[in-house]
Parts: structure tokens; sequence; C-alpha cells
């Protein structure tokens, strides 16, 4: 059938072949992916998925600091006042120059004016609800921080589970330590990291993060016994390295990337 | 032999009074198909106080059978909810051949089976293209390929659609015809060309929803720059939708009041006057399947500036339109200089597009293409097709360990009900209708 | 124009001419603007050619109306509607609306339908003929009202064919004669000035009661309840002007204020037009008054009423005191102090689990119990003691009986509304608190979200705040959130006990309304002679003529002023809009004004012009001696 024209992928031309024609090239394609699928899929490296998953791992573990800082007020009664300052003269060392110094006045008077009103706010609840609350803040604040790519969110949620948790606290004045440094921690180590890493400064960000885990493995020990300790880091290094294996499995079903499925995708908008 | 004629009917969530792409293609070629003598119905859900039988112009008989409406006027996917309406229309209006458009109406879909089960032809048009990564699409992809598995013929609006269409419900290619939609060219006419423009400014003209898949990220970010970079340009923005605020905002920011028109939503009657106070008509789509909009722009003898994705490189004739390589800033600017600099310094000729443009769509060869799908269909003698143990066996020949079991699983359900229905509302208790033309009758011993 | 001719048969003509076997002559009036109607059959021996408005239609033969024998400029074809002339003397009219009972343009309805069409009128001269064909309708309808005065014109002019003396000389003569003693005028003398000086005590006293500083209409149900009766007292003499003397006086500021602006071309289709007609037959309609007459007597009798009404209740009443005063002054110090002081100190101590606030709730509770026991010990338990009581009740038996029950009902809903001050301010304090709080919450929330609402294009922008402030935002967002379900709390008990008091008092005032505006004498109208309340027209086909009739109103629209309040109370107080407006904190509140101005209708806004009135008066008086 008009053998002589050659076919063009057009649609306002009107054209010798019947409506059911298919381009020869489609079904060169087709055939390619028929043989390929489940075969010669490409999947991302162990090394990456695992370092991601690192990275989530580290966040988790960055969430726990705050419970160690209320298990000292609240559990060990520990002096706040002496923990406040050593954190805060750290924090104006590190990062005097990021904060304006207008902004970090105005947080630190806000707090002591609110502190007693925020240790009576859930006074009446039980404590079993607000370690509830609490639980499930932090899980959102995960979940916030990992998928979302605003910051105010995850830092409200935080917020709100610190004042959830300081009700449980004795003083205003531990109230007020307790803020301040979750505050500090949870933004200025991220900071920290970030800093590190744009400047290349590999070692200082590995002794960081080891003294995060440690401090936090440190704890879970004191609190709960090395019986608890060992099986707890084993199953977690255990995930570590198993998961990405897992994942890289299921990534043969994903189609995302893929070099012949994707141009049918919606093109993403690049606002140069 | 003579030009046989068929009962039609429209299946698809989205008609009027919503106005879209799908919509109005349904309505054209339906108003097509009954000049050329055949019968066509449209089954729809209902719109507010919209329900029951409604008669459009040229006596097209509106459907609109109450349902429970999801989301953005998509109804609720029951499977085999609506099989007792569907069917009671189908013997009443003594249907031939069912044809459903539009990939997201769960109403299309479940047309499609109860037709299937009930022997009647099925014919389905697919007006959007979908990708494989999404949790939405491929929820949307499995379901196609339930539907589609024992369809006689697809059509798709464009070949990338065609192609797209094919990959996502594993169809035979041969099945798959390609027709384009079209545009009433009368309605998109150029502004009177003796009126001449005064001033030597250029108008650009957007006519898009404003969601972010329509590429009002892009038009945002692009229009500031356009306007500083040329001091002669103005733009017409039409369309509403979430990113209208975006909008707003680009404008207050960069003071461009004056320069930038917001119009919001525009019915459907004024568009072509929109148009026609433009030069170039912008397109910053990220995915299309067809872009009617470009035809009708061209149609008003505007310069096309667009994207280059989905379908739209096989719409138009290349000295139509200015194409922009990928989807970023940079390149529609690039794009739209090229396309000033043609507009300024005259070397396009939009006066002949209007022209040339009525020859190349119409919905009369919309409409006599798609009834050569529906001879093609109906001539050919498979009449195994539609036998319930046929069809069944498609739905287990389909890959995916418990998808396929699941199909099994609905169809036989389906089955049962047409044997209950059968009992409960016997099909010769059913009066059939009396046709708007006269001029078909479908028994020959009359 | 080819139409056909419709002709207007008195339906007793044409039993007449049925009848009669000799040649008849049909004698029909014939304006430019309407159809002929027919004005007398005389005998075609008789028949002298008459002069222009009036003509000859036809001759009839041997009683067979249907084959008249039609005079050369009338066309062959034509219909017979027959009808019943209207008794104008006994009040009996056809119309085309329905006839207004309350005071306000008789022709809003219309008005709204013209609008309504607008879009019709653009694209078809359909809806031009259709008005065309009503206002020859209308015309046609104001010549069947006019009948008998057409008729007595007619004899005038053309004596010859009358027959028989229809006018009833020797009442008209009596009336004369009476006019003439010296008792009938000094007694109109007394009523003359009695009707001014009644204006004039009545016009102050209203005046007070609307006084802008002051408006205690506003506050005081006692004080509507005054100003009513001063009101109705002040338009009784023009409404009795009207009627009985037909002096025009226009109603200023008819109270059409809710309906907006009524085109001038509607108003000037309706009654206004009928005026306009030919010089030499009558044009003043009677029935424009007749509304009016419904109206006046409608207020006479339900003052009479109220009384008699008041009479019977105010001696159960006072019978009765001794032991209602006992119950009355328990119920009372239940409610309006035992309960509200339990429910507050309930609300302290974390009621049903809920964990509320411990500063917050002590705070607030603390607070309302200082207004109940302020309130309690200021007036609320002096005022309902045994004692006190039962001197109110012996007052307010004797006043209902004197001038009303209507005051005795009013009374009481002032007494209510002061004894229950301190629920409506527990309620206005802690909706207020709400509302802020809510607000508050919102503009955080968006803040939360790094958003911001933009209050000049009332929308929602995206926003970059600095961390001090997000930070800030959070603390205070998260400190309302917590203190929310305390203050939630409180507002919902007290929202519900001012619900509870504004059903009660919306319940009394809407009797108090219904026994000051029911409106009986339209009823009893209805029911006696149905033609006197026009509502409309209809025609029936009978043999081979069509029969216009009249359709009267429907006891539904009688009741209509009341079916407005009530729908306008539901939609404030028992509507989803009202859940929404409890959520959003906004205050629940019943406009007793806009409640009452519905029923108000009967009345113009001001009273009429003392100069004016007196004048009329006098005129009335100068031509009654002449």
């Amino acid at each position: 059938m008009a053998a002589g024209k050659q076919w063009k992928r057009l649609l306002w031309l009107k054209q010798p072949f019947p409506d059911t024609y298919t381009d020869p090239s489609f079904y060169k394609q087709w055939e390619k992916l028929k043989i390929e699928h489940g075969h010669l899929r490409p999947h991302s490296s162990y090394r990456s998925v695992l370092l991601d998953l690192f990275q989530f791992y580290h966040m988790i573990i960055n969430t726990m600091l705050l419970y160690i800082i209320f298990a000292w007020f609240y559990h060990y009664k520990y002096n706040p006042i002496l923990i406040a300052a050593s954190i805060s003269s750290v924090s104006l060392i590190v990062a005097n120059k990021r904060v304006p110094w207008k902004s970090t006045i105005i947080i630190i008077f806000a707090m002591l004016t609110l502190s007693p009103v925020l240790k009576s706010l859930s006074k009446t609840t039980s404590s079993d609800s607000i370690w509830t609350l609490s639980a499930w803040f932090t899980t959102f604040y995960i979940i916030s921080i990992s998928a979302l790519e605003s910051k105010i969110l995850p830092t409200n949620i935080l917020l709100s589970n610190v004042t959830v948790l300081s009700s449980r606290l004795d003083t205003s004045t531990q109230v007020f330590c307790f803020l301040l440094i979750c505050i500090q921690i949870n933004i200025l180590l991220p900071t920290m990291e970030k800093y590190f890493i744009k400047n290349k400064l590999k070692f200082l960000h590995i002794l960081c993060v080891i003294a995060t885990h440690g401090t936090v493995y440190y704890f879970i020990t004191k609190l709960m016994g090395v019986g608890i300790t060992i099986p707890l880091g084993i199953s977690s290094l255990l995930l570590l390295f198993g998961i990405p294996h897992y994942y890289i499995h299921w990534e043969s079903y994903y189609y995302k990337g893929h070099p012949i499925l994707q141009q049918w995708d919606a093109e993403k908008p690049i606002l140069d | 032999m003579a030009e046989q004629k068929y009962n039609i009917a429209m299946v698809c969530d989205f008609f009027y009074p919503q106005l879209g792409g799908v919509e109005f293609h349904i309505y054209h070629l339906s108003q097509k198909l009954i000049k050329m003598g055949h019968n066509v119905c449209v089954i729809t859900h209902a719109y507010g106080d919209r329900t029951g039988i409604r008669y459009l112009s040229n006596g097209l008989k509106v459907y609109y059978v109450p349902y429970l409406v999801l989301y953005r006027q998509t109804t609720f996917p029951t499977v085999f909810g609506s099989f007792p309406i569907f069917r009671n229309i189908l013997i009443r209006e003594q249907i031939d051949v069912l044809h459903s458009h539009g990939s997201v109406s769960s109403f299309a879909h479940e047309g499609i089976l109860h037709a299937n089960t009930m022997g009647i032809q099925t014919v389905f048009t697919d007006h959007s293209l979908y990708g494989f990564d999404s949790l939405g699409s491929i929820l949307v992809n499995k379901l196609l390929k339930f539907t589609l598995c024992n369809i006689d013929a697809v059509i798709a609006v464009s070949h990338t659609c065609k192609e797209n269409i094919i990959l996502r419900a594993n169809l035979d290619p041969d099945n798959v015809s390609v027709i384009p939609n079209a545009v009433v060219s009368s309605s998109f006419k150029p502004r009177d060309s003796t009126i001449k423009k005064k001033s030597n400014r250029i108008t650009v003209v957007v006519i898009c929803r404003l969601y972010t898949n329509k590429g009002a990220d892009l038009l945002t970010h692009l229009i500031p720059k356009v306007c500083t970079n040329n001091d002669n340009v103005d733009f017409i923005v039409a369309g509403d939708g979430p990113k209208f605020i975006a909008f707003q905002q680009m404008i207050e920011n960069n003071r461009l009041q004056e320069r930038v028109q917001l119009l919001g939503s525009v019915r459907h009657e004024h568009v072509r006057d929109v148009m026609c106070q433009g030069d170039i008509y912008l397109h910053a789509s990220l995915t299309e399947a067809f872009g009617t909009v470009l035809v009708e722009a061209a149609s008003c003898g505007l310069l096309i500036v667009t994207t280059s994705v989905g379908g739209i490189p096989e719409v138009l004739p290349e000295y139509m339109t200015v194409y922009a390589q990928e989807t970023s800033v940079s390149s529609l600017i690039k794009a739209m200089n090229k396309a000033i600099h043609r507009i300024g310094h005259s070397k396009v000729n939009t006066t002949q597009f209007h022209e040339t443009i009525a020859q190349m769509y119409d919905w009369m060869n919309v409409a006599e293409r798609t009834v050569q799908v529906y001879d093609r269909i109906s001539l050919d003698v498979r009449s195994l097709n539609k036998n319930w143990v046929v069809m069944l066996k498609k739905y287990y020949r389909q890959d995916g360990n418990w998808a396929r079991l699941l199909y099994v699983l609905c169809a036989i359900v389906e089955y049962i009900l047409l044997y209950i229905l059968e009992i409960l509302y016997p099909a010769g208790d059913i009066d059939r209708v009396v046709k708007w033309n006269s001029r078909i009758c479908r028994d020959p011993h009359i | 124009m080819d139409r056909r001719t419709y002709v207007y048969w008195p339906a007793g003509l044409l039993r007449q001419c049925k009848s009669a076997d000799e040649p008849l002559v049909v004698i029909v009036l014939k304006t430019s603007s309407s159809d002929p109607l027919v004005i007398a059959v005389i005998e075609a021996s008789k028949y002298r050619p008459v002069e222009k408005p009036y003509s000859e239609f036809g001759r009839i033969y041997s009683g067979n109306v249907n084959s008249i024998e039609t005079a050369e400029q009338w066309r062959a074809e034509y219909t017979t509607i027959c009808f019943d002339p209207p008794k104008v003397k006994m009040m009996q009219f056809y119309s085309l609306e329905p006839i207004s009972l309350i005071l306000q343009n008789p022709f809003e309805d219309f008005g709204v339908e013209t609008t309504d069409n607008s879009a019709i009128h653009d694209g078809t001269s359909v809806f031009n003929i259709r008005k065309k064909w009503e206002s020859r309708l209308r015309e046609n309808i104001d010549h069947l009202n006019l009948y008998y005065q057409h008729l007595e014109v007619f004899y005038k002019r053309y004596a010859i064919y009358k027959n028989k003396s229809t006018l009833n000389i020797s009442i008209t003569d009596l009336k004369l004669r009476m006019r003439a003693t010296s008792v009938y005028r000094g007694i109109r003398c007394l009523a003359f000035y009695g009707a001014a000086l009644i204006r004039i005590v009545a016009g102050f006293v209203s005046y007070v009661l609307n006084w802008r500083v002051l408006p205690l209409v506003k506050l005081f149900a006692t004080a509507q309840q005054i100003d009513l009766r001063c009101q109705q007292l002040c338009y009784i003499p023009v409404q009795y002007l009207r009627i009985n003397k037909n002096v025009k006086l226009t109603d200023l500021d008819l109270r059409t204020d809710e309906n907006g602006s009524i085109d001038e071309n509607d108003k000037s289709s309706g009654f206004t037009k009928r005026r306009k007609s030919h010089l030499v037959l009558p044009k003043a309609l009677p029935c424009e008054t007749y509304p009016d007459y419904i109206r006046l007597y409608n207020t006479l009798w339900l003052i009479i009423n109220d009384v008699s009404f008041g009479a019977t209740l105010g001696t159960v009443l006072y019978e009765n005191r001794i032991t209602l005063a006992q119950n009355i002054s328990t119920t009372l110090k239940y409610l309006l102090y035992e309960l509200p002081m339990q429910v507050t100190l309930i609300l302290e101590q974390n009621p049903l689990g809920i964990k509320l606030n411990d500063e917050l709730s002590r705070f607030l509770s603390s607070l309302f119990l200082l207004i109940i026991e302020f309130t309690y010990t200021g007036w609320i338990r002096s005022c309902i003691e045994p004692e006190t009581i039962r001197q109110g009740i012996t007052v307010m038996s004797h006043i209902s009986a004197v001038i009303g029950f209507t005051f005795t009902l009013a009374l009481a809903v002032d007494f209510l509304w002061i004894m229950t001050l301190h629920i409506s301010l527990f309620y206005m304090i802690s909706v207020k608190l709400y509302h802020v709080h809510i607000y508050v919450l919102k503009s955080l929330f968006y803040l939360f979200y790094g958003k911001k609402q933009n209050v000049l294009r009332r929308r929602v922008d995206d926003m970059y705040f600095e961390l001090d402030q997000l930070l800030m935002g959070t603390l205070i967002f998260t400190v309302l959130i917590f203190l929310l379900p305390t203050l939630f709390s409180f507002y919902l008990v007290y929202t519900v006990f001012r619900f509870v008091d504004l059903t009660v008092k919306v319940l009394l005032e809407l009797s108090l309304a219904l026994i000051n505006h029911f409106p009986l004498f339209a009823l009893l109208l209805r029911i006696k002679d149905a033609k006197r309340l026009p509502g409309g027209i209809k025609f029936k086909v009978y043999d081979d003529h069509l029969l216009i009739s009249n359709n009267p109103i429907s006891f539904f629209m009688t009741f209509e002023p009341f079916t407005n309040v009530m729908k306008s109370i539901q939609r404030q107080m028992f509507s989803v809009e009202t859940l929404k407006m409890v959520s959003q904190g906004s205050v629940l509140n019943v406009r007793r004004d806009e409640l009452y101005r519905v029923l108000y209708h009967n009345l113009p806004r001001h009273p009429i012009d003392i100069d004016l009135l007196w004048k009329k008066l006098k005129m009335v008086m100068e031509q009654d001696t002449i």
C-alpha cells in the first residue's frame, strides 16, 4: 500500500495509510522492552541506597537526643542550667554568624515568659497520654522532615512535641532550659553537619555522627542495660544493611526514569 | 452493500454542562454521526439537578444517570453498581456500538464491561497520556488492562497516545486507530484582517487551566523575564486553577499590571475573542496527548510557541509553530524570542492559517474515520469475540498472578448478575425507544 | 390585527336574551384599548343609534345568542366571555393580582417577575406580545369591575332605555336628614377633635419610643407594643378618610425597603394606570381602597379581641396568683441561679473526664460565678421572691383586662429579658473569647504552613517568615491549641444556655405577634364572600362560551407575613448556617426589630403629618355640612 511514500508521524498530513498503521520503530522499541523486562533493568547502586538509608537512620538518632535530654531532667533530675549554659555557649561559638542576635534574644525572652504557661498547659492530662502524644509527634516529625522540602512544618511539630513533654517537668527553669536545648540541638546540629559536608570536612562530620550515636547508645545502655542495647544495635545494623537489598529487588518494578517508558511521563519543569 | 447505520451509545463521566476537551469531542463527534444518519445517545452521570433524559441539538439524547460523584466529576467506581441501568438503557436504545471515552472515567470502564457481557461491540477512545511511575497511573493502568481486555477497537487521539495506551493496556497495535480531535473552524475565525493593528505591540495569549502539569510554574517564571527583555510584548492569561494566586503574586511582585492581563476562567464561546486579541499563543504544558487548544489558536491565526511534549509535534505543521526543545524556562524564552522576532519582522504570514487548519481538521472527517472503525468491528466475523468463555480466557491470560484471578472473579459475578437481572427485569419487558430520526429502520423485515 | 374578538357578556343579560323572543339589539362599550363589553340589550323596535363609545354590536333573533348578526364593523369571529358583574358596593371585584393584605406595593411580585424575564425579553418578542395582551386584559377587567357604573352612565345619557330606578333613594334621604340634626353635629365635632388629639398624643409617644438616641422600641417588647398601638391609632383616621371619603393620602415611605426599588414601569402598569381612562366613563375604581378597608377592620377587630382575651386570661391569672407565684419563683430560682452555678462549678472540675486546663478553667469559672452572684444579689433575688411575683401577676392581670393581653405578654418578655441578663452576658463574654481565639489560631495556622492571609485581597499568600517569627508563632499556637478545649467547653455550655433562652423568648414574641397581626378579618371574609378577596381570575369553558370567575386568594397567602417570619427565624436559629456560626464564634442573635418589621407592614413607617390630617379632616367636615 503506497509503498513509495514514507510514513510520517504527523496528524495534520493526510497520508495513504490506514488509521491503524503503527510506526515500525515503535515495534522495535516494544520488542526491546519485552526482552528487557526484569533483566537488564538499571538499578541504583547499593552504596547510594545504603548512604540514603543511613542518613535516615541518623536523623532518627538525632531526634532521640531530645528524649535523652528529657530523661536527664525528668528522670535523673540533673541541673538544667549547667547543661543549658554549656550547650548554649557551644552553639554561640558555632553559629553566631548564622542566627541574628535580635531573633535569638526575642526567642529567649519569649520562652522565658511562656515557660510557666507551657508547664501548666497539659498538667491535667495523664502521663501516658503525654507519652503517646509525644511518640506520634516524633513520628510525624520524622515523616515530615524526610518528605517535605520546607523546614517550617517539621520545626513546628518539634516545638509542639517539646511543649507537650515540658508539662511533665517540675519547674519553669527546667522547662525553659529544655526548650532552649532542644531548639538548639535540632536546629544547630543539622546546620553544623551541612556545613561540614559543604566544606568537605569529612573527619569532623564523622566525628559528629559518632558522637551523637555514641551518646544515644550510651544512654540506652544506661537506662535499659546492655541486654537491650546489643540486640537493638545488631538489629538496626541488620536492617541498615538488609533493607537496601530489598529495595533494589523491588526497584525492577519501578518505571521512573526508565529510558523508554519515561517518554510518556509528564516532564519536569526546569525553572532556570 | 448499503452503508450500515448504527445505534451508538457514548459513555463518559464528563459531558455537558461541564466543558472541556473530552466533552467537546463527544458532542461534536455525536453531532456529525447524527448528521450521517446514525443514532447517538450519551450516557453520563447526573450534574446537580440535571438528571434524567435531556435532548441536545439535533436530537442528541443524553441520559444523566444519578450516581455518586467522587472527585472532579468522576463517579464512584462500583464495577457492578451501574449494571441494571446500563442494561436497561442499552436494551431500550437497541445499541449496536458502545463507545467509551477517557481512561479516568469510571463510567466509561463500567460501560465497556457491561456491554461486553451483553454482547455489544465496544470501542474506547483515550484522550490523555499517562505515565508509569505514579500510584494513580498504576491504578488506572491496571483498570485499563481489565476493561480493555475484551475491547473490539481502541481509538487514540495521536500516535504518542496510541503507543502509550498499547503499552499501558497491553493491546494489539493493529486494533488501535489514530483519529485526531478536530476543531469547529467556523467558530475560530481569525480577527478581521481589514482592521489593522495600530501599535507595534505584540500580544501573547495563554489559555490553560493553571495547574502544575499545564506548566503554570514555567509561565510564572517566564512571563517576567520576557516582559523585561522585550518592551513591546504584552500577555493575556486566561484560565483558573490552583496556581491563580501565584500568577497574581507574579504580577504584583514584578509590577506588570499594565502588561499582563489575568482574565480568570473564560467561557468557551469567548475563547476565540481572547485568542484574536493576540499574535502569539504560548503553550507550556508538561504533558499533552493532542492539544486541541493549539489547533484552535492556529485557526485564529496565531503563531504557536509550545513545548514539544507528548503528541504536540504531530499536531501542527512546522511553519506554524516554534518549539521549545525542553521544558525549561530558558528554552521557552529562546522560542519566545524567535517567535517575537518572526512576528515583529513579519517573517511569518499567519493569514492563511485558518484556511489550512480548516482543511486539516474537520469533525466530519473524524466522524467518517470513526464510522470506519465501527464498520471494521461489525464486519469482523469473529462471532466468538463476545463468547463468555473466550472472554474469561482472555482475562485469565493477563499477567499479574493475583490481578487475573480478580478479573475472572469480577467477570463471573457480572455474568451471574446478568442472569439475575434477566429474571427480575426481563429484556422483553423493556420498551424500545422511538428513534428521533425516522430514516433509520433497524429491522430488515419492515 | 388578526385575532379573535372577545365579547364580555354579563351573565344576567345573557339569560335575559335567551328567554326573549323578539329581535334584540346588543349595545357594547368599546374603547381603543379594550374589548367590547355588552352594556345593554334593547328591543329592536325601541332602538335608536348610539354614539361613541357605545356602539351596536349586532342583533339577536329569537333568543339565539350564538348566531348574532353582527354589525359591519365587527368581524364574524368572536368568543363570548360570560361574567358575573361584581357588586362594587358589596366590595366584590375582579383582579389579576392577589389583593394585598399588607401595606406595600401590590405589584412587588410582578416586578420581580419582570426582572427575571428580562433575559427572554432580549431574545424573543414573545414576552412583548404577552405584555401587550396582559395590559389589554387588565383594561377589560377594569371595565368589568365598573360594569354597574357604566350602566348608570349609559342610562343617564340615554334615559329612554331605562326601565326602572335602581337607586334606593329612601336610605340616602334618611342619611341626609340625619346629618342635619345637632346631635350628629356634636358627635362629629367631638370625633374630629378626638382624632386630632389622638394623633398628636399617640404620635408623640411613638416618637419618644423611637427616639434615635435611645430607641426603647428596640430594647423592650412593651415599648414595641405601645408603639404599635400608637401607630395604629395614628393610622386609623387616614384609613377612615380613604375608605369612606375617598380622600387620597399618600402613604409616605411604604415599607418596601427590603424588596429594593420597584421599577417605575411596572408600577405604572398597576393600579395607577387604571386611573387613566376615558373622560366620559366612570374612572374612580373603588376597589383600590378595599385592602385598606380589610386592614382597618382587621386592626379594630384584633384590638377588641385582644382586650376580651386579656380580660379572660387576666381573671385566670388573678385567681391562681398565689400558686403561680410560688411555682414561678422556685422555677426561676432554679433556672436562673442554681443551674448556671452548678454547671459552672462542674466545668471547673474536669467534667466527663475531659482534661481541661486548670488555670484557665478556674479563672473562667470564678469570673462567671462572680457575675452570677452579682446579678443574683443585685436584682434577681428581689425580683423572683414569691411576694414580688404575686404583686406582679396582680398588676399584669389588671393591665391585661384593661388594655389587652398583648401587653401582659410583652411585659413578661421584658421581665425575662432582664432576668436572663447574666446569661446573655456569659454568652457574650465566652463568644468573644472564643472568636478571638479561633481567629488567632487561624492566622497562626497559616504561619505554621508558611502562609499569610492577605486581608486586602482576601486570599492566602505565600510568605517567608524569619526564624524568630516562626518560633514565636509556633509557641503561641501550641499554647492556644492546648487552651482551646477548655474555652470551647465553656463556650458550648453557655451557647446552649443562650439558645434555650432565645427559643423561649422567640416563642413568646411569636405568640405576641400572632395576637397582634392575626388576619382574622380576612379569614372571615374569605369564608363569607370569597369574591371580596380576589387572587386572580380563571376562565372556564361553559357550554359554548367562556366563563370568567374569581380565583379567591388561598388561606396560605393570608398568613404570608407569618410564614416569612417563621422562615427568617428558622434561618437564624435552626439551620446549618447556625451551626457554622456557632463553630466560628459569631454572635448568635435574633434581631427582634427585624422579626417585627415584617409584621409592621400594615402600617406606614411614619405617622401622617398632623397638619395634613387636620386639613383633610376639616375639608371633610366642611363638605359634609354643605
